[in-house]
């Protein structure tokens, strides 16, 4: 294993002790010269732009690739770590849309491993910070049922790390929430008295608040409970509010506000983005608004704002496409432009906006991908 | 923004029934106007907005800027591309192409190829349906419905309400009586009541919009309510090796760029698509990167309009992905304005995702006619218009192409301005309108 992969580790295993400009932009260039050099794609794209590890003056200018680039093309690098690079451990894959004939993102991954190291130790800040086990509710299929889901994954590696006797993993990928089942577990973990943490993603929790409201059940969960949301509603028929979202989850699980956690996230990243109002609580100790929060980002991942016409970065504090630099990729590409728009705040923060939905002009004329995916 | 002859209040279910009952009764007085002297007070109102000094088209102009979101320079090539069909020599062309004698609209003719006598009727009132941000579309639309004596109730895409507004406001100074046959309000899709109200009291409607859209209306028409709907299609370019080389391969280039950029290529008509025939991958690629030099000069002549952060946002994930593409593929080429002005690409397998309507062209080169309808078959009913150059054989190609669904081949330089009397969508566009009556004493 090279010099630079086990600092990248190290890192990973302690989030607390932050990074320094230097040491990032020393990992960022070791990690893209390991990706230019065994990514034939991305080394192709890089040497097409004159942007390689020897011409860059920063890691700011290492060209990043956009995440529909995962659809369309192979961009594995395999890891140094690996014992067969020429194969990723697992692939992950982006959910489907309602429309079905999109393609979808597949982000091959060189190591399990990694990718635990990864995600953990920024999880347990942001949802166990006290460290100590509990039970853990998943509102996603189990990780042997849907392989290719990177939070399935994620959470199977919480359950590993913290995890009670009683967590389980509650939703199946055709059934989807399994209502029943998630009230069985609510109504013990009541009974025990002991807090726990329930992991799902917007949409399962719209689906088992129905669910819930048609029964007429309502939990009051032990205190010191949470609940982790991700994801948002792609490819859905229903979208809710997020204030509706958790305004319905504080009155159906008796669960406070400033008990929910965002995690944003994306297969195309390995590394997660919380909202720390577990890790850092407010002062006041009253329920943190939820409009107005912001997420926090891993040392080994840095954000650029970029603006959506030029692609130029804008200064700190205004709004524009977001590109991630995210050591964990480092068994694919770490550079990653979104279409998510959002902005940083003096303190690092992000602040997200979300996908800007079909805000151009339209005309008379079809826009070819709508007639497209609209096709069986 | 409204008018209808009554105040400037926020459009209610009430004002909307009060306007159509209100044009209703207009309905007898504009069947008594011959269809001559119509075309001859439209025509009247059209001509001002051919000339730039007229104080109503300069007042139009900069209003249109504001709300479909395009720069000034391509407001006045598109009022100036709309109004040249709007002239009396045109309106009276127009109705001469859709009618042997136009006084069918006046009243029963002879029928010329029988002992019957022929009527063409229009309807008591008629709602016409815009949407969108393309300028003039709820104009022709209502010039339309005032050829063939129907009043009518225009609901002008949001970003198309500036100049019907000021036709309208034209049509009152020439001729208040005929404007009385007409009412402009706008109202949010959104807003269901408003649009049921309307549906309740009109006779006849005509749809501007997505399929969705389009498809919600229709299904709330009445079955004894004729409905025209113009659901959203695209436009393609066809161009043989003809087309490719030298003063021919400039020509080319440079009228598809008109093309693709008129309109900001939010039109039916705008290409989105070239068809290269049989073209070598060396004369594609210089083809192509003429086609942007020619992109960048539309762009100088006429900047696109300002681009919203979602729709940046796609087209640089689509340029992105298609420069990783070209650096492992040598068949896939891009070239674009270091903003969002143009984008050209040569694509050999055009996945789903698209440029959307930035100004943006998509080079796909096919082995032969074969290949090209097998890849065009799935998108037929969305097909509208080809421009064609360089290509042998025009007219089995243009066999081929209407069999697959296009309803319009012309030369590239044609796309963006068809004439007054094209076959909209397949149909008369007067015709559409109309409903025969044959008297038989």
């Amino acid at each position: 294993m090279p010099e630079w992969l086990g600092r990248l580790r190290a890192h990973f295993r302690n989030p607390d002790q932050g990074m320094s400009p230097g040491e990032f932009e020393s990992l960022a260039r070791a990690v893209f010269e390991h990706q230019v050099g065994s990514n034939p794609a991305y080394g192709a794209y890089c040497r097409s732009l004159g942007l390689l590890p020897d011409t860059v003056a920063s890691w700011t200018e290492i060209p990043p690739v956009p995440a529909s680039a995962f659809k369309s093309l192979d961009l594995f690098s395999g890891t140094p770590l690996a014992t067969a690079v020429g194969e990723p451990e697992v692939v992950f894959e982006t959910s489907g849309t309602s429309r079905g004939r999109e393609l979808r993102g597949r982000h091959p991954v060189a190591s399990l491993e990694l990718y635990r190291e990864a995600s953990m130790p920024w999880f347990g800040r942001h949802l166990v910070p006290e460290d100590q086990p509990l039970t853990i509710l998943s509102l996603l299929p189990a990780p042997d049922v849907v392989p290719s889901s990177s939070l399935s994954r994620m959470a199977a590696f919480a359950v590993e790390a913290w995890g009670g006797p009683d967590s389980r993993f509650l939703a199946d990928p055709d059934a989807g929430v399994d209502g029943p089942a998630v009230r069985e577990s609510l109504d013990r973990a009541q009974v025990d008295g002991e807090p726990i943490l329930l992991v799902g993603t917007a949409f399962a929790w719209v689906h088992w608040l129905e669910w819930a409201q048609a029964e007429g059940y309502e939990a009051r969960l032990p205190e010191g409970s949470r609940l982790m949301e991700t994801g948002g509603f792609k490819g859905r028929s229903r979208v809710v509010p997020r204030v509706e979202l958790y305004r319905g989850l504080e009155a159906s699980l008796g669960l406070p506000l400033d008990r929910i956690v965002n995690e944003y996230g994306m297969t195309e990243l390995l590394s997660q983005l919380y909202e720390p109002v577990l890790a850092e609580p407010g002062p006041t100790g009253g329920a943190t608004p939820v409009e107005g929060r912001s997420h926090r980002a891993p040392p080994w991942l840095e954000i650029q704002v970029l603006a959506p016409e030029t692609l130029d970065p804008l200064p700190q504090g205004e709004v524009g496409l977001l590109s991630f630099m995210d050591l964990a990729n480092v068994g694919s590409v770490s550079a990653v432009l979104t279409e998510d728009l959002g902005r940083v705040d003096a303190q690092g923060g992000l602040h997200l906006q979300g996908r800007a939905p079909g805000a151009e002009p339209r005309g008379c004329s079809l826009a070819l991908e709508g007639m497209l995916e609209a096709q069986p | 923004m409204t008018s209808d002859g009554a105040s400037h209040s926020p459009v209610s279910t009430a004002r909307v029934t009060g306007a159509v009952t209100r044009l209703a009764d207009t309905r007898i007085a504009l069947l008594g106007w011959p269809v001559a002297e119509i075309a001859d007070k439209l025509g009247r109102v059209g001509e001002r907005f051919s000339d730039p000094a007229d104080p109503l088209t300069r007042k139009t102009i900069e209003a249109v800027e504001a709300e479909a979101g395009l720069s000034i320079p391509m407001v006045r090539r598109i009022v100036s591309g709309m109004a040249r069909d709007w002239t009396r020599a045109r309106l009276r062309e127009l109705l001469a192409r859709e009618f042997l004698d136009p006084t069918v609209l006046d009243g029963f003719v002879p029928d010329p190829r029988g002992r019957r006598r022929l009527r063409a009727l229009g309807d008591p009132v008629a709602l016409h349906i815009g949407s969108g941000s393309v300028p003039g579309v709820s104009t022709t639309s209502m010039i339309r419905s005032l050829l063939v004596k129907t009043p009518v109730l225009i609901k002008p895409g949001g970003g198309d309400r500036a100049l019907i507004e000021a036709f309208r406001h034209g049509l009152e100074e020439e001729a208040p009586e005929l404007a009385a046959s007409t009412a402009v309000l706008y109202w949010r899709s959104a807003e269901q009541a408003v649009l049921d109200a309307a549906l309740l009291g009109v006779s006849r409607v005509v749809v501007y919009g997505s399929d969705a859209a389009a498809a919600k209306i229709r299904g709330k028409v009445p079955i004894t309510t004729p409905i025209t709907v113009y659901h959203h299609r695209f436009s393609i370019a066809v161009l043989g090796p003809d087309a490719m080389e030298g003063k021919e391969g400039e020509a080319a280039a440079a009228q598809l760029a008109w093309a693709v950029s008129t309109f900001d290529q939010r039109g039916c008509v705008s290409p989105h698509r070239v068809y290269v025939l049989g073209a070598e991958r060396e004369k594609l690629h210089a083809f192509g990167e003429g086609l942007a030099r020619a992109m960048a000069a539309e762009a100088a002549k006429a900047a696109p309009g300002p681009i919203a952060p979602g729709g940046a946002a796609r087209l640089q994930q689509y340029r992105a992905e298609l420069r990783m593409r070209a650096a492992v593929d040598p068949a896939v080429a891009i070239w674009s304005s270091p903003e969002a002005s143009w984008t050209v690409v040569v694509d050999p397998d055009p996945s789903s995702s698209s440029l959307g309507h930035t100004r943006g062209v998509v080079l796909v080169p096919v082995a032969d006619r074969s290949e090209m309808a097998s890849r065009l078959r799935t998108l037929g009913p969305h097909l509208q218009s080809a421009g064609i150059a360089g290509v042998g054989g025009a007219s089995s190609l243009a066999d081929e192409l209407s069999e697959l669904g296009v309803t319009r081949i012309v030369p590239l330089e044609e796309l963006p301005f068809p004439p007054a009397w094209w076959a909209h969508d397949g149909s008369g566009p007067l015709r559409a309108l109309i409903r025969w009556v044959e008297f038989e004493s």
